[in-house]
């Protein structure tokens, strides 16, 4: 084979692959925006809902069976890890199946802000 | 050591309330009872001292083990913390303080058993370095108290501030609630003292630009004081930033190990037979008939439960024990006539430096304990 259709079927490839879903996933990659709740009154440790988890494993822990999962079955990946509510397997609370939506008069609107208190309301900090 | 019941000073809540303390009263329940006190010797206090300053000293050589034999399994760590945590300790970002539960009659004959250890998020300090010291100077000038805290924690805010470079610490909590509030404030008022800057933030409020965390006003948050437990934060969407920022907080990422209750049995297979320390095993009570079964990360004695020869004497409730469960030797708290205390001996730095005492009627300290002050005579 002649060098330049060596170069020609390299790029073909090249770009073949970059169009395919696969190598359009990682646009998706991640879990879902956390959900918050409206701001509301003042809060109460006992005043928070429950919402159910989706519950498969389908988001390993391992990065190699991520990944495998991610490339071999793109479809069932992604159409799991957009479901509303699911929660990645080691980002899931630890003593609890089920994600607590607290309510609290201080939660910004920003995304940027509100990352960390929400077990606070489940929970009493004090021991 | 002794219990004794005395009258109330008559306007005692405007006198807490003048210190601060708000949340003497909870849910319409005495919180802080004076109508009641204990009494130590000198004998007594210097025991518990001592012990402290042991089971701080059997802690660290606990972490020391978990972090060289990578037992982060057992105590529930995510991998990608792994690395902050053997950072965090080999280069000693330092600890304020903790709180050791323990059981002790004042028995000369036996030693204060370790139930547990508060290390990363202990509560009650304001109660047991301020609120009970005013109380003992309208009791009884003459007499003293163990009870140091409050100047040990100067001392430490002011080996702190050597490290932060003439930048402002932050304290953070979950500003709604008030004992979480005062708590910090008190923290915050000693590091003041140290002539420390200091800055408040909500945990709430705490910001993310790229790979920092930053307050309101955007500015980069190098040091901060959290009271919000490690295995929270490191289970919340901000998480993921925790391993690559370059934020020192205190108490430091390696307390994950001291707070958990899985250091139990490490210290118990690390020092078997310690007269401090009570056997313990992961997953099943081993050779003991009676047990507690204790959650890992439960907090104010939620989903304990009690067992005596194999039968059942007290279980609580909670949303705690999906974790697991440590198997502790039953040890059951001392009784003075139907009430029960439990020993909170404070550890500032690493040296012990006080007490508080909250008492219940039933066998597990829970958060409707009632904390009462003490004297040394």
């Amino acid at each position: 084979m002649k060098k330049s259709s060596l170069v020609v079927l390299t790029i073909v490839a090249a770009l073949s692959f970059s169009s395919c879903a696969v190598q359009n996933v990682p646009q998706n990659l991640g879990p879902p925006d956390p959900v918050y709740a409206d701001v509301e009154g003042d809060t109460t440790r006992q005043q928070f809902t429950n919402v159910a988890v989706v519950q498969n494993d389908y988001y390993y822990r391992s990065y190699f069976f991520d990944n495998m999962y991610r490339w071999f079955f793109p479809r069932r990946y992604y159409g799991v890890i957009t479901q509303p509510g699911y929660v990645p397997r080691h980002k899931r609370p630890i003593r609890s199946r089920s994600v607590a939506v607290h309510h609290s008069r201080s939660m910004p609107s920003s995304s940027r802000r509100g990352g960390f208190g929400r077990t606070g309301s489940l929970h009493s900090v004090v021991s | 050591m002794k219990r004794f019941q005395i009258q109330p000073r008559e306007n005692w809540r405007a006198k807490v309330e003048q210190l601060g303390f708000t949340y003497h009263t909870l849910d319409g329940v005495t919180y802080w009872d004076e109508s009641v006190y204990y009494e130590f010797n000198r004998n007594e206090a210097d025991k518990i001292e001592q012990s402290t300053n042991e089971l701080y000293q059997l802690c660290l050589k606990g972490v020391d083990h978990v972090i060289q034999y990578q037992l982060y399994d057992r105590f529930l760590i995510p991998d990608e913390f792994v690395p902050k945590i053997e950072s965090s300790w080999k280069n000693n970002e330092p600890s304020v303080y903790g709180r050791f539960d323990l059981a002790w009659d004042g028995n000369e004959n036996t030693s204060p058993k370790m139930l547990e250890f508060n290390a990363d998020t202990p509560t009650s300090l304001f109660e047991g370095a301020a609120v009970q010291w005013f109380w003992l100077n309208d009791f009884n000038k003459q007499l003293d108290q163990f009870n140091s805290i409050h100047e040990k924690l100067i001392a430490r805010w002011k080996e702190v501030k050597l490290l932060l470079n003439d930048k402002p610490l932050y304290f953070s909590c979950l500003h709604q609630f008030p004992e979480d509030l005062v708590n910090v404030n008190y923290l915050r008022d000693c590091a003041a003292q140290a002539g420390i800057e200091t800055k408040f933030i909500s945990v709430h409020d705490i910001g993310r630009r790229k790979d920092s965390f930053v307050d309101l006003k955007e500015n980069p948050i190098d040091f901060i004081f959290k009271l919000y437990p490690w295995e929270w934060m490191v289970n919340e969407e901000f998480g993921s930033l925790l391993s690559r920022s370059s934020t020192q907080w205190i108490e430091p990422i390696w307390k994950m190990i001291l707070s958990n209750k899985a250091i139990l049995p490490v210290l118990w297979n690390l020092f078997p037979n310690h007269p401090n320390l009570l056997e313990c095993y992961f997953e099943d009570p081993g050779p003991m008939k009676s047990y507690a079964q204790k959650p890992l990360l439960s907090r104010e004695g939620a989903n304990v439960t009690l067992v005596e020869d194999e039968k059942i004497i007290s279980e609580t409730s909670g949303e705690y024990g999906d974790e697991g469960f440590v198997y502790q030797q039953l040890y059951k708290l001392p009784d003075f006539n139907g009430f029960r205390p439990v020993i909170g001996s404070w550890i500032i730095g690493d040296q012990a430096a006080g007490i508080g005492i909250r008492e219940t009627n039933s066998l597990v300290t829970d958060n409707f304990s009632r904390f009462i002050p003490h004297v040394i005579k």
